[in-house]
């Protein structure tokens, strides 16, 4: 694990260059959008650094930080698709435009509660061990298990349901 | 079922790595010094700037009423729709998409600690607060740039964190300027993380103005609001002015108060009246708050607790105040500046056309002391004291002045032609620096002082 000095310009770049490019893509794989990955993972990294010598897992914390943005990011294009819907629904001469019909494993990962999906992120996706993710949600390990078992089963119900 | 399982098809694609667009690095270690210099920061009273010049004429119309129960207000999401019968809440107005490298979008807000956009082209302040002798932020109106607004009027924040030289683009509230009762026009900040826009609607942030809720539930316009303590003290007045004159003709007030962050209003008790209240009425030090209403002084805790209305106990009966039995001279009105530390005061009096007088106080306002005319000349707008020192400054529509006692008044030297109409706020943020805001709805540039308000110069937002 990379040590956080205080002012340490240099370890900060070398923890910035050995990990910015995974988050940003797991945050792309997340957001679907280039832009939108790369204003999370540098928004995560300044509240990183803007806490430096505060912290003894930077690299949880960055995944920690991440994960809450792509919840901000999912509940506020939820909103706009919403409102599009509100408003298409008013306006039924347009043909409906229908995304593949493959199953949107993301779509299907943002819907699942805000605790679960934390969870669910951190372990199977940023790849965090179970204790670990106790640690950086503050909750039990056994908590965290039940957690984890929740989504899958909610996930293959849902995929169920969209077969 | 099929042995197909989609879940664990997504789950094991490897994350496809995405490289950092050149310069990245610096524009985080850049924002992040800023944000670790904003968390030690803490606040600093006399800082927050009015720019404000509504008219309030006194009249009696029902409103708030002495004693009003306590009416909870509740933060809402500002994206929301607005429940019905909220009128206020009608004119939600998007915030601009700032002149910049790209549009910001939401979740990479810009806050006070610092952002790589410029404010936007047209923005024009209507208020500016500064919480250190480097960081503030100002609020304005970018409706003049259409980029920003497209067709639409819009607010818009800046933020500096070199006291004024520079201005970086901060997330505004979704809220036009202000109009009747619906709008903002002043922004504060307790700290880097917590700050209100106001000015008549109410929003607040907890990350230094990334993101705003709007507080709805409170009685009529918020045309006042202080910050001190991990608290926001709010004066709630029913006025009748319309647009940008939003704080004029107010005719009863109730004083608020909420823990920042908590959402939750109380009115603090024994600080409303059926009273005219004007903008920059109230005035917080680390111990004590103060609130002119009308003739009548309040006072009370900064830091929670009941309020009262102070009683003038001997001696001199400022001219504007009621007291022992006098009524305040008609026509005459009043401008507070409190010390800080202590309780000490000053105030001045000064009818529409007539000379300032400015008092002393050194028990909170229960007695008064007077040399007379201070020689000032114009009406005064604004009037502080720096902290840690005995230096006054007064905004007047003629001028800037400082003084080292109260007594003694001299005239500043401000750089280049005066503004027309004079100044509507000087206040001093430490012994040394200081900001002056040209009279006027909104302004393109301010005036700051290094030297306790000897000479101010021109900086452009």
């Amino acid at each position: 694990m990379v040590q956080l000095r205080s002012g340490d310009r240099e370890a900060a770049e070398e923890l910035f260059n050995a990990c910015y490019p995974r988050l940003a893509g797991w945050c792309r794989r997340l957001v679907d959008d280039d832009e939108t990955a790369h204003e999370i993972a540098s928004e995560a990294f300044t509240r990183l650094l803007s806490r430096w010598s505060k912290l003894d897992n930077p690299q949880s914390y960055l995944y920690m930080i991440a994960t809450n943005l792509v919840r901000d990011h999912w509940r506020k294009t939820s909103r706009e698709r919403r409102a599009i819907k509100t408003f298409t629904a008013s306006t039924p001469e347009e043909p409906a435009w229908h995304q593949s019909e493959d199953v949107d494993v993301r779509a299907l990962i943002e819907e699942l509660p805000p605790k679960l999906r934390s969870a669910f992120l951190l372990h199977y996706y940023a790849g965090f061990g179970v204790k670990e993710v106790a640690t950086m949600l503050g909750r039990p390990e056994g908590t965290v298990k039940a957690d984890l078992h929740h989504a899958r089963a909610r996930l293959k119900a849902a995929v169920g349901e969209h077969a | 079922m099929s042995d197909h399982d989609p879940i664990d098809d997504w789950l094991s694609t490897d994350v496809e790595l995405l490289s950092p667009v050149p310069g990245t690095f610096d524009r985080i270690h850049r924002r992040a010094r800023r944000r670790k210099a904003l968390t030690a920061t803490t606040t600093a009273l006399g800082a927050a700037v009015v720019i404000a010049a509504a008219v309030v004429l006194p009249q009696a119309v029902p409103g708030l009423l002495p004693g009003h129960a306590t009416i909870p207000s509740k933060i809402v999401d500002s994206s929301k729709p607005s429940p019905s019968g909220h009128h206020e809440q009608t004119k939600r107005p998007k915030p601009p998409a700032f002149a910049g490298p790209a549009s910001l979008s939401p979740p990479a807000q810009s806050s006070i600690a610092g952002s790589d956009y410029r404010p936007p082209s047209g923005f024009a302040a209507t208020s500016v607060t500064f919480i250190s002798g480097e960081i503030g932020a100002a609020l304005g109106d970018a409706t003049g740039d259409k980029a920003a607004c497209k067709d639409s009027s819009c607010t818009a924040i800046a933020g500096t964190s070199d006291y004024g030289q520079s201005w970086f683009a901060i997330d505004a509230p979704p809220a036009g300027p202000p109009d009747g009762s619906s709008g903002v026009s002043q922004v504060r900040f307790l700290n880097g993380s917590y700050g209100w826009a106001y000015g008549p609607q109410l929003f607040a942030t907890s990350d230094g103005g990334a993101t705003w809720t709007q507080v709805e539930g409170l009685p009529g316009r918020v045309i006042d609001l202080a910050t001190v303590n991990g608290r926001a003290y709010a004066v709630v007045a029913v006025c009748g002015g319309q647009g940008r004159d939003f704080a004029a003709d107010c005719t009863s007030f109730a004083l608020y108060s909420s823990p920042a962050g908590s959402g939750t209003w109380r009115q603090v008790r024994g600080a409303a009246a059926h009273l005219p209240v004007k903008p920059g009425a109230l005035q917080l030090t680390d111990t004590n708050g103060y609130l002119l209403a009308g003739p009548v002084l309040y006072a009370g805790s900064s830091s929670g607790g009941s309020w009262a209305a102070v009683k003038i106990s001997s001696g001199t009966v400022p001219s504007c105040l009621d007291g022992r039995g006098r009524q305040a001279v008609a026509g005459e009105s009043g401008v507070l500046a409190p010390v800080n530390p202590g309780s000490s005061l000053y105030l001045s009096c000064q009818s529409a056309t007539g000379e300032p007088v400015i008092y002393q106080s050194a028990d909170g306002g229960q007695s008064w002391q007077s040399d007379g005319r201070a020689g000032l000349a114009g009406l005064i707008t604004s009037l502080a004291v720096a902290p840690a020192s005995d230096t006054l400054v007064a905004a007047t529509t003629s001028g800037l002045y400082y003084s080292a006692d109260g007594r003694t008044w001299h005239q500043a030297s401000v750089s280049g032609k005066l503004p027309a109409g004079g100044f509507s706020f000087a206040g001093l943020t430490t012994e040394y620096q200081g900001v002056a805001v040209p009279a006027g709805s909104a302004v393109r540039r301010i005036y700051i002082t290094s030297d306790g308000g000897q000479t101010w110069q021109a900086a452009s937002i």
